[in-house]
């Protein structure tokens, strides 16, 4: 199963849209652009037309892009295979549910980590090609932490993709609340922005804030790393964004189990 | 026994509307027989198969499928089915797509590539490079039928296996049925509408309408009693309508 839902997703034309793209950028700043040491950050800057790039600008708005046809792309496959003459193809073979379901999600997994390595890996050719060593700590943060971003956003995509049938249902709703996530990590800054001070109020953000797959955790873990290496990880914060996701991962278990086709 | 259903009860849209009820209180396949179930469009047959293989749950019943609950994988492992209704990526070409779903069999590549060619060639298919969004609807069929026979499987349901497919291709796939069961004793539960397709082929027969059977015979049966499939048909179907009126 883990190979089916890889051979799926390697037929996206979707997602090969982010290489292509990816390969247009690096053209343009070898053409018209530079990549120089930065001795402010000891990393690197990237210049494009003669304007200045903030690495850490476009490092972010990479992954965004990343995030953004990833979860386009990846969740098609499993759309189709809630759809009663796909699910009677697959179903029907001596496989499990529950096979069915972590198979499909180590399949995502597996993808989203070659899809992130390539990325790493074009980001590296990039400064490579004008004699910069890509920062070892940038590229393990982004191939640890992007596949669990992009994981979390497919937990409950892939919920709303059962829960309404509809592709651009489960992809929208999907993305909304796992990017409303990030509000989570700073309620009290957001209950303090409303003026709002009823402990209900709060009790429920902090429920929520264990509810919805935590994007934004994981994307601030990455961000400290980033900034100040490993010894600047917090872990409470990476044991939050892991159990952030349960709850939700095993819901879409159990209605799975319970969908008929 | 291959098969064997019991008390097997299912109902769709309970809160008020229209309600459809499914109770098939007795249903058995034995190991080596061409069985058939017909009936009127809606009258349960493509549930009843979905309910088989658990993609529909039953309310009550059950069924037991090659010896095994037919809940648990270990029932599918030797069972291969055709719906009526199916989706295949359309991106793939025939050869990805039969390698894709050979694998969820558990079939190694080499193994994949040989039934292919085996099939290919007594389907006289020469469309395997072809996407499958460029198939024709007979196409399509001749390639989910070769997604069907692609494991050497002991049991195969097929649901309208015939649909849109010429007279060639129809006949070079019942001779490939009958060579397979010749050799490797294979079960067959086919449901169709071109009863002409059946006629000289099923060992039994059972005739489902409104979510029950009204009627099972074996060939022998009907060769005596009323000539084809067709005048068995007809004959239960136009009393029952008769009756009504």
């Amino acid at each position: 199963m883990i190979r089916f839902t890889i051979r799926t997703l390697l037929k996206n034309k979707t997602l090969w849209a982010w290489p292509g793209i990816f390969i247009l950028f690096v053209a343009a700043i070898t053409v018209w652009g530079g990549v120089s040491i930065d001795p402010s950050t000891s990393s690197y800057a990237i210049s494009l037309g003669g304007v200045p790039l903030p690495t850490g600008i476009v490092i972010n708005q990479l992954v965004s892009i990343t995030i953004l046809i990833a979860i386009i792309g990846i969740p098609t496959h499993f759309s189709e295979s809630l759809k009663p003459e796909r699910a009677s193809l697959l179903l029907s073979k001596p496989i499990s549910r529950s096979d069915m379901f972590l198979k499909d999600f180590a399949g995502v997994f597996s993808f989203c980590f070659a899809y992130t390595l390539l990325t790493v890996l074009l980001l590296t050719l990039l400064t490579t090609v004008h004699g910069i060593l890509f920062p070892l700590h940038h590229a393990i943060a982004i191939i640890v932490f992007l596949p669990l971003i992009l994981l979390t956003y497919y937990i409950t995509i892939v919920l709303f993709l059962i829960l309404t049938n509809s592709y651009l249902g489960g992809v929208l709703l999907g993305y909304f609340l796992t990017g409303f996530s990030s509000v989570f990590l700073n309620f009290d800054q957001f209950l303090k922005m409303f003026g709002l001070t009823d402990t209900w109020f709060e009790i429920l953000l902090h429920l929520l804030a264990y509810l919805i797959p935590s994007a934004g955790a994981f994307q601030q873990i990455m961000s400290q790393i980033f900034n100040s290496g490993f010894s600047g990880v917090d872990i409470s914060l990476l044991g939050f964004a892991f159990a952030s996701c349960v709850p939700l991962a095993l819901l879409s278990y159990y209605l799975y189990q319970k969908k008929q086709f | 026994m291959i098969l064997k259903a019991q008390n097997v009860s299912k109902t769709y849209g309970k809160s008020g509307g229209d309600s459809f009820t499914l109770q098939i209180d007795e249903f058995a396949i034995e190991e080596g027989s061409f069985t058939a179930i017909l009936g009127p469009n809606g009258s349960g047959k493509s549930t009843f198969l979905k309910i088989i293989l658990d993609l529909l749950f039953a309310d009550s019943g059950n069924i037991s499928l090659m010896g095994n609950p037919h809940k648990e994988k270990k029932a599918r492992a030797k069972v291969s089915y055709l719906p009526e209704n199916y989706s295949f990526p359309e991106h793939f070409t025939v050869k990805e797509m039969l390698h894709a779903f050979g694998d969820l069999k558990e079939s190694t590549p080499g193994e994949i590539d040989h039934k292919i060619s085996e099939l290919a060639n007594s389907f006289n298919v020469n469309f395997l490079n072809k996407k499958i969004k460029n198939l024709s609807k007979g196409m399509r069929q001749t390639a989910a039928l070769m997604h069907t026979f692609l494991a050497d499987d002991k049991f195969y349901i097929l649901d309208e296996p015939f649909n849109g497919l010429d007279a060639v291709q129809k006949k070079a796939i019942m001779d490939y049925i009958f060579s397979l069961q010749k050799k490797q004793n294979i079960s067959i539960l086919i449901t169709t509408h071109i009863l002409s397709d059946i006629d000289k082929t099923c060992d039994r027969l059972y005739l489902i309408d409104d979510g029950r059977i009204i009627n099972s015979a074996t060939k022998k049966d009907i060769q005596e009693q009323f000539g084809t499939v067709e005048n068995y048909y007809i004959n239960h179907f136009e009393t029952k309508d008769s009756a009504i009126s």
